[in-house]
């Protein structure tokens, strides 16, 4: 299972490196063929620059998945963005590239798996303040 | 340092389950801002598509689960981490399509939500970790 993990990780992480280093330094082909919706998403988005903060939170998510041992704030960072990626191929683009944002959905599924233990603190249901450091518990 | 916790936490959880359900279903009279040729233009274009598309209700739907989950309490964790992003795009929103206004409201509830996340901080010891591994 090791394996799997590390091979979904690396995938992730570079995967969103790329797409983000994209955002913030737009090279190669930029033949986009999107229904009018997200072009127009597109557009708002290149022309306000709000797409270089996004670029920035891509990178630095796929860095600490990346690293490894940061995987889990990595993991807290790539998840939000995917389920807007999911939004907007849905609602937006027409659903036509919704299997590749299917298949950042199933490596993220099997990391949070794979790193559930890490998860415990924030999905808990008992929660309580920490009031002072030697209350701490 | 407890009180001021706890009145943050109820603030927080409410501001975002008041503004979620006014999104979803507007009873509150907000003014309409008074934006330059610029921003009025890009605020058009957004509501064009991301407005037009329903996007904006999973929005309201994830301020409203994470504002409840704040003002619950034992499971504020969860919350936070739902508010974060939600967060990060309303002061994207105010910065770069409307400009810088309106922002103020995003910034306090910024300030509200590091203080509740510092008094919930232990929580967030597992994600914060440089070691993690996978369970074995």
């Amino acid at each position: 299972m090791k394996w799997l993990y590390l091979v979904c990780r690396i995938l992730l992480g570079a995967l969103f490196v790329f797409a983000g280093v994209m955002k913030i330094h737009p090279f190669g082909p930029q033949d986009m063929h999107m229904p009018a919706p997200a072009m127009q998403w597109f557009g708002v988005m290149i022309s306000s620059g709000w797409i270089v903060v996004l670029g920035y939170f891509e990178v630095l998510g796929g860095l600490l998945l990346l690293i490894g041992g940061t995987l889990p704030l990595g993991l807290c960072i790539v998840c939000p963005i995917t389920v807007n990626i999911l939004l907007f191929d849905i609602l937006l683009a027409g659903r036509q590239g919704i299997g590749a944002a299917l298949v950042l959905v199933a490596f993220e599924v099997v990391l949070i798996y794979g790193y559930r233990g890490s998860f415990a603190g924030i999905l808990s249901y008992k929660a309580k303040p920490t009031l002072s450091s030697s209350a701490a518990s | 340092m407890k009180i001021v916790a706890l009145i943050c936490r109820i603030l927080l959880g409410l501001l975002f389950v008041v503004f979620g359900l006014n999104g979803l279903h507007s009873f509150l009279h907000m003014p309409s801002p008074n934006l330059d040729s610029t921003h009025a233009a890009l605020a058009g274009q957004y509501f064009g598509s991301v407005g037009a598309s329903g996007w904006m209700s999973f929005v309201y739907i994830c301020q409203i689960v994470g504002g409840l989950l704040v003002l619950l309490g034992r499971t504020a964790p969860a919350g936070l981490c739902i508010l974060a992003p939600v967060l990060v795009n309303i002061l994207c929103f105010h910065i770069f399509i409307m400009g810088g206004t309106g922002a103020s409201t995003g910034v306090v509830a910024l300030v509200l939500w590091l203080i509740v996340f510092y008094s919930y901080r232990a929580h967030f010891a597992g994600i914060v970790s440089t070691s993690a591994a996978p369970a074995a």
